[in-house]
């Protein structure tokens, strides 16, 4: 990958992950932090990125185990979680239905969370959710129907209409 | 009818990347990216060829199997090399870690802990590899441990799980701890539980293909009473030692729907990214374990700790700067990056785990030098080495590397050099300008590795002259170690000799059918009962011999009918070589006959113990198995007597085996005990 390949793949690719991570974890700022490190650790192994089949992918799964190392090394270290991962309420420019939604999935488990988006948002089919997260499809499928049942009792909790509302 | 969650997220795309962002540029990200990779690949600004790291994940161990797809960047992938700073901690001390890294993967590869009921823990659990025993992990106490435990619940594949990690004060309290774990694995003994159904449990090793101090084991229940057939995993346990860390995972799988097998499959294949992981606890490591196949009679003799590494080096740093280090073996273990994308360490490469190594480095204003010393298992092993050094060096001769942010390309090269019995220096040239350059010279089993980085120099060729000029001292001292096995005087243990080992005159002799006794090097090191070899056993060095006898009986001429192995393992002190013991002396007890004929005293399940000279010990035991490269349709099968014996702070492993059948080879139980004498003897005397 040279320099004009990497540029537009960066400049492709950047907002669309940068959301789906921003799903994934309910922080933007960290989510964007993580990004662009996983970004720079892709053009540092650009040689051997060059040959997997989904460079997206790989700059995604290695922005979320950013974003997850970095929450655990605040919850380890007994920090305030002033910058964690699922820590930090966000009101970015989203429609308030979806900012209900990013919240609604910020209370389901991680595991699930990371399904519901990659299959949900990032259009997935469950076997490749499968192979990015490492789990059997049998497992990607028990959670997304976990997830679904949760964030659909969320959601009717939360959105204009809900019993909450 | 749409699906109401797919309607939640209509449009949620569009909305997030129309979010407000500030994203840096596409060349501020890649300037960040080669700032990363310089950091990975350079100690100092003066990249040298082959950087330090306390941690390197090698490629092949994160790819797939067919080597195209790369998992994604790890964290960490590589620690900062610098280390923390320290007022009183010397540089070693500095960069051993007694605390878990808050950001240590401790959970790569488990189910997810979140999600199906896990829990981290915070203390050893009560693990009981068998009936009889239970694992005492916390002696010598950890300074640190974390772990997870899990649950898969009833409706989903999988089973209960536990994994921990554990640090130890050192890389020896750690091995000791491998040890005791492994010992008590391998001792599990084949019990009788009692019930009517006659279940047995045994335990069952497996390669865990890890390399280094690593055991995979199955429990497996058994139904013996010839009326069910099902058999099944229990309990898998993986027990693998990183430095001064050790990782103790256990899975009770409570399904059926799988063979012994595949449940030490599973644990193994998810441990490999932690395993991975664990090399930043490399900092602090012993000599790995030997394997079986290292050990060799061709061995290079240990390197003394007194070995003039850092020889021809300058010896007054400036102020600021670390100045010599080493050498030691507790340095970390030198990684090696001719063409950056590719690291690795000269024991990876010789692809010996066994490999004696010694590590100095010098650090100075603008002058960063390091040598590494290996020993291998043979010339042929050295060579090879060198030989897969250079080609991975040249592999790269033609790429053009324009990102180091100068914006000149950097361009590398390999050149011969008269130096010990094989030689080559590569470089890296940016125009006519030199950044660093990478010695490696083999004399006999031995290669050192020697890299200089003084950025800017004009003259490569006095660069490498004056390279090869301070090595002077440390080749020659190679060359003695060479020729005479390393003998220094210097150590405290007299190294290993070939004189501690059995001859061809100290076997017993045979009928007149029997052929002369030759040297078999050829023959894979191991015991009938320890196929993998005696990896695990924490030597640091070790001698062996095989040898083979073949019949000369007509029609049968050339068939071997006799084998004796015998080896010696070195290992750090009495209290290791005892714990050593335990564990070979496991191999034995959990071994099983087959086809299950009587071979002696020890064939009922149980070893003999009996004192040795100088108040060591010996336990053995002979078991039986078919030899079909015999006879296929007759009552022929080895008869082979295996022993190890506990020789203060040596091991000595020993077998016999004769073909005999049905009844055991006359005369061979009478010649064990004496064979067995001298093999005691030539290691006391």
């Amino acid at each position: 990958m040279d320099e004009q390949e990497f540029d537009a793949f960066y400049t492709g690719s950047y907002r669309r992950v940068t959301g789906q991570v921003y799903a994934m974890i309910g922080d933007l700022d960290e989510a964007q932090e993580c990004v662009q490190e996983a970004f720079a650790r892709a053009w540092q192994h650009r040689r051997t990125l060059r040959r997997t089949e989904h460079p997206e992918a790989w700059v995604r799964t290695t922005a979320y185990r950013l974003a997850v190392s970095r929450w655990r090394k605040v919850v380890r270290s007994r920090r305030d979680p002033d910058r964690a991962v699922s820590a930090r309420l966000e009101s970015p420019d989203l429609s308030p239905d979806h900012v209900a939604l990013v919240q609604a999935l910020r209370q389901l488990p991680e595991a699930q969370r990371r399904a519901i988006v990659l299959h949900h948002l990032a259009d997935l089919p469950v076997a490749d959710v499968a192979a990015e997260v490492g789990a059997p499809e049998g497992t990607v499928k028990a959670r997304l129907s976990r997830g679904r049942t949760a964030l659909a009792a969320l959601l009717t909790d939360t959105l204009p209409g809900g019993s909450h509302a | 009818m749409p699906d109401p969650i797919d309607e939640h997220f209509s449009g949620l795309d569009a909305d997030l990347t129309d979010m407000s962002m500030t994203p840096p540029s596409p060349a501020a990200i890649r300037r960040r990216g080669d700032r990363r990779r310089r950091r990975a690949t350079g100690l100092t600004v003066a990249a040298a060829v082959a950087a330090i790291a306390l941690v390197a994940t090698p490629l092949a161990l994160v790819a797939g199997d067919d080597g195209d797809a790369i998992a994604p960047a790890e964290t960490p992938t590589v620690t900062d090399p610098e280390p923390a700073p320290s007022e009183t901690a010397t540089p070693d001390e500095a960069q051993v870690l007694t605390e878990i890294p808050a950001d240590f993967p401790l959970d790569q590869g488990l189910p997810d802990p979140t999600e199906l009921g896990g829990r981290q823990v915070s203390q050893v659990a009560g693990l009981v590899p068998c009936a009889e025993r239970t694992w005492d992990l916390t002696s010598p106490a950890p300074t640190d441990l974390a772990g997870f435990a899990w649950d898969t619940g009833p409706d989903l594949d999988g089973g209960d799980g536990r994994r921990t990690l554990l640090l130890y004060g050192s890389a020896r309290e750690a091995q000791r701890a491998f040890l005791a774990v492994s010992g008590d694995l391998a001792a599990c003994p084949v019990e009788e539980t009692g019930d009517q159904f006659g279940t047995r449990y045994t335990v069952e090793s497996a390669d865990p293909t890890y390399s280094g101090d690593a055991a995979a084991y199955g429990r497996v229940v058994s139904d013996d009473s010839g009326v069910g057939q099902s058999q099944q995993v229990e309990t898998a346990i993986l027990v693998v030692r990183r430095g001064n860390a050790l990782l103790v995972e256990t899975e009770d799988v409570d399904y059926a729907a799988t063979s012994p097998s595949d449940g030490v499959t599973d644990i193994v294949g998810r441990g490999a990214d932690v395993v991975t992981a664990m090399n930043v606890f490399l900092a602090d490591d012993v000599a790995p374990a030997a394997g079986g196949d290292s050990a060799d009679g061709e061995q290079a003799a240990p390197i003394p700790d007194d070995f003039p590494l850092a020889a021809g080096w300058p010896t007054d740093p400036e102020p600021t700067a670390d100045g010599l280090v080493g050498p030691s073996r507790d340095l970390e273990r030198f990684v090696y990056a001719p063409c950056e994308d590719y690291q690795s360490t000269l024991v990876d490469q010789a692809g010996d785990d066994g490999a004696d190594r010694l590590r100095a480095q010098w650090s100075d204003v603008e002058d960063f030098r390091t040598r590494e010393l290996v020993s291998l298992g043979s010339v042929e092993a050295a060579e090879q080495l060198v030989a897969d050094l250079r080609a991975e060096a040249e592999g790269c001769v033609g790429d053009v590397d324009s990102s180091d942010g100068s914006g000149l390309p950097v361009n590398r090269a390999v050149t011969d050099v008269s130096a010990g019995d094989t030689a080559y220096l590569s470089s890296r040239l940016q125009g006519a300008i030199y950044l660093d350059t990478a010695l490696v010279v083999q004399v006999g089993p031995y290669v050192v590795l020697d890299t200089g980085g003084s950025e800017g120099g004009s003259d490569l060729d006095a660069a490498a002259d004056g390279q090869v000029a301070a090595l002077d001292t440390v080749l020659g001292a190679m060359e003695d170690l060479a020729a005479n096995g390393g003998s220094s005087g210097g150590q405290a243990t007299p190294a290993l000799s070939r004189d501690d080992l059995l001859a061809t005159s100290d076997l017993p002799s045979g009928d007149d059918t029997d052929g002369p006794w030759v040297e078999a090097t050829d023959d894979a090191l191991t015991w009938a009962c320890r196929p993998e070899g005696f990896a695990g056993l924490g030597a640091d060095g070790s001698l062996a011999a095989r040898f083979r006898s073949s019949t000369t009986a007509p029609g049968a001429e050339g068939l071997v009918l006799r084998r004796v192995r015998t080896a010696v393992l070195q290992l750090d002190g009495a209290d290791l070589a005892s714990q050593a013991f335990g564990l070979a002396r496991g191999w034995l007890d959990s071994c099983t006959d087959e086809p299950g004929t009587s071979a002696g005293p020890g064939s009922a399940g149980r070893g003999l113990e009996v004192d040795a000279p100088g108040g060591g010990s010996t336990y053995y035991r002979a078991v039986t198995y078919a030899a079909p490269e015999v006879c296929t349709d007759c009552d022929g099968a080895w008869f082979d007597y295996q022993g190890v014996t506990l020789l203060g702070d040596r091991l000595l492993l020993t077998s016999y085996a004769e073909v005999g059948g049905p009844l055991p080879p006359e005369g061979q139980a009478e010649a064990w005990a004496p064979l067995l004498d001298r093999a005691v003897g030539l290691v006391t005397s």
